[in-house]
């Protein structure tokens, strides 16, 4: 019984408009399992928002696949969708215990990527400022470390570096390299040398990013939904 | 006797044809019956808003998700004070996570979303069950839609073509002539207005000083079929368009034989030089009517304008820009072409409230010097964007079924790889690279 059970059953059981009717028949409006998304300041609606988009993209299939994700033109513009896209269904991102990739999501697993994406609340505390950081940033190291091995190489680098610069044809690949090769140096002199002669681990991911505010520019903002008052 | 009865009857139906329905069109005249259902609408409508209102339900925004709209230069300069970082990362990330979302194409496909309920199932998709009154207000409305105005605007739309075919091709036995073209003209309008009154369209016409002349070329955007009759409600065009079969190529042929419409071969409207050829020709001619042209080239949703093709800015010729703008509100003109078919949509569209839209003829536009078609296109484009109040986007109608041109996605990645050359981060790059 996850979201999966949630939005599904709504329009199938019965017309969608009679949703108080559901609350009635002892069918929770939002399950228990996704807590991790709501205990931030996201509504139901926009959990409805985002299984209707997640219903337009899996054109009303249960799961997402990789070629759903082809229909949106906005993502076409984008240099690292190949790494975007691979990061939804990279089972590190998913909160599952073994890795490698999923061959689709559901509306769960849609909802578990989004929330690397949610806007920090007026009330977080310290200790959950630090752990908001840090999923963010584990969410950007796993997007650099493409083998999963925990370290990102220097390679692991420079493959980056030539996604994002791969749309312009007069960039050579020496150019990529000398770019990717001087921001590892300068992550050299945070960590220390010998670090990413073998490669950039996650604490040394972390201290690179310390006092620089990731935060705010991580995040997509929900509208609010107020009433509006509309006469007719 | 039955058969005295029977055709008792049939005359009074008759009469009451012409009577109510032919000669009102013909004159151009209104009886006041549309404008009554009309009024009755908007009372019960308000109602119903404010009921809705009063039940505590939030409404829908445009949007769902706040884009930043920070340029991409300053927000990655922002991020880091080198050039090229682990940041640089973020700007795409959150950009790939806001098209994923919400992506601003797909969104211009699908119907507009009404900030309250109109009493129509279809639109019921975020509102809930309020109170009972509402429900049976609901209801009365299903029946009187389905029972009586269905019926009612089907044999008001099967009289309205029929008077079209079979006027046109009478006037098509004429001689050509001034008498032959005024007439045509009249069939053509009486036609049109029974055809408005089929589908309860109430139409607001501004600034008709500026309607199209002869020898023009008229422009307009494209959210459905019906556009063609809203604007033949008010002068008379010559349309252009593919041939069709079936009851549409009857129309087709009947018609052109009373007034000079364009009707293409399939295999002609693939050859781009003839078909600037035909139109040119037309133009030329200054005592034909003006074309009528939708250069988006697909139906979109009403809330935005795409792309408009150059082909018909080519022509040459003075270009009467006309927007229009319908009221989702009454009922949905949208045609989704990929979720139904023309005879689904008709259906929707004759049982729904109304069709209510505002036409706004804007002055007229001819090639500036040094201008080409892509820019004259996009000129007025933003004209009619800005009357009707929407949304210009530069995409192509064609992604309702075809992917981004490969074209158009290396432009963003090549102004970023062009922002880190500028930045000085490649200092090893040769000058050769800046050449484009």
């Amino acid at each position: 019984m996850g979201v999966a059970q949630l939005c599904p059953g709504v329009p199938r059981a019965l017309p969608h408009c009679w949703g108080v009717g559901q609350a009635q028949m002892g069918v929770p409006r939002v399950p228990a399992p996704v807590t991790s998304f709501l205990s931030l300041a996201v509504t139901s609606e926009q959990i409805e928002h985002l299984h209707r988009r997640f219903k337009q993209l899996s054109q009303d299939q249960l799961t997402i696949r990789k070629e759903n994700f082809d229909s949106i033109p906005d993502l076409e513009f984008n240099p690292i969708r190949g790494k975007i896209v691979h990061a939804f269904f990279d089972k590190r991102n998913l909160r599952q215990e073994s890795d490698g990739l999923a061959d689709e999501i559901n509306f769960e697993d849609f909802l578990t990527i989004m929330s690397y994406f949610r806007p920090i609340e007026m009330n977080m505390d310290e200790e959950q400022l630090d752990r908001f950081r840090k999923e963010k940033l584990k969410f950007l190291f796993h997007m650099y470390d493409s083998d999963h091995d925990g370290k990102i190489t220097l390679q692991e680098y420079r493959n980056v570096v030539e996604e994002l610069l791969s749309g312009n044809p007069h960039l050579e690949k020496e150019s990529a390299r000398s770019i990717a090769d001087g921001a590892m140096m300068e992550a050299a002199s945070i960590c220390g040398p010998d670090q990413v002669y073998e490669g950039i681990t996650f604490e040394d991911f972390l201290k690179m990013w310390q006092g620089i505010d990731i935060e705010t520019k991580m995040h997509v903002r929900f509208l609010n939904v107020d009433t509006i008052a509309h006469c007719y | 006797a039955p058969g005295a009865e029977r055709s008792g009857l049939g005359a009074a139906w008759l009469a009451l044809v012409i009577g109510l329905v032919m000669l009102p069109s013909a004159l151009g005249i209104s009886l006041g019956i549309s404008e009554a259902y009309m009024w009755v609408l908007v009372k019960t409508l308000e109602w119903a808003t404010i009921r809705i209102q009063k039940g505590g339900y939030p409404f829908l925004s445009q949007g769902i998700i706040e884009r930043d709209e920070t340029p991409m230069e300053k927000e990655i300069s922002l991020l880091h004070r080198a050039d090229f970082e682990f940041s640089h990362i973020f700007y795409f990330c959150r950009k790939g996570f806001e098209a994923i979302v919400e992506d601003e194409v797909t969104q211009r496909f699908s119907s507009e979303e009404l900030l309250s309920w109109n009493l129509l199932t279809r639109t019921n998709v975020n509102f809930h069950y309020i109170s009972l009154r509402l429900t049976v207000v609901w209801v009365i409305g299903v029946i009187v839609r389905y029972c009586f105005l269905l019926p009612l605007r089907f044999t008001l739309a099967a009289i309205g073509i029929t008077s079209m075919i079979v006027g046109t091709t009478a006037v098509g036995q004429l001689p050509n002539g001034s008498v032959k073209n005024y007439l045509s003209e009249v069939v053509h309008l009486t036609c049109s207005r029974i055809l408005v009154r089929a589908l309860s369209g109430t139409i607001r016409y501004h600034n008709k000083e500026n309607r199209p002349q002869k020898g023009g070329i008229c422009v307009a955007n494209h959210t459905s079929p019906i556009d063609a009759i809203i604007l033949t409600n008010d002068g008379c065009y010559a349309m252009v368009g593919q041939v069709h079969g079936g009851l549409m190529g009857i129309i087709q042929r009947a018609t052109v034989k009373a007034c000079p419409h364009v009707w293409f071969e399939r295999s002609e409207i693939k050859d781009r030089h003839l078909v600037t050829k035909r139109l040119r020709e037309h133009v030329a001619d200054k005592s034909k009517l003006p074309i009528l042209i939708f250069p988006e080239g697909t139906c979109i949703n009403n809330t935005s304008v795409m792309m408009f093709k150059k082909g018909s800015f080519e022509i040459g010729g003075t270009i009467y820009p006309v927007a229009i703008k319908y009221d989702p509100q009454f009922g949905d003109a949208f045609w989704n072409s990929s979720k139904y078919n023309i005879v689904s949509y008709l259906l929707r569209i004759m049982t729904s409230w109304a069709i209510v839209c505002n036409v706004w003829y804007l002055p007229p536009m001819v090639r500036k010097e040094g201008e080409d078609a892509v820019q004259f296109a996009n000129r007025v484009r933003s004209a009619i964007a800005h009357q009707g109040g929407l949304t210009e986007l530069p995409w192509d109608g064609g992604l309702k079924r075809a992917k981004v041109k490969d074209t158009f996605k290396e432009e963003q990645q090549k102004n970023y790889s062009k922002m880190l050359v500028r930045n000085g981060s490649v200092g090893s790059l040769s000058a050769e690279t800046e050449s484009d």
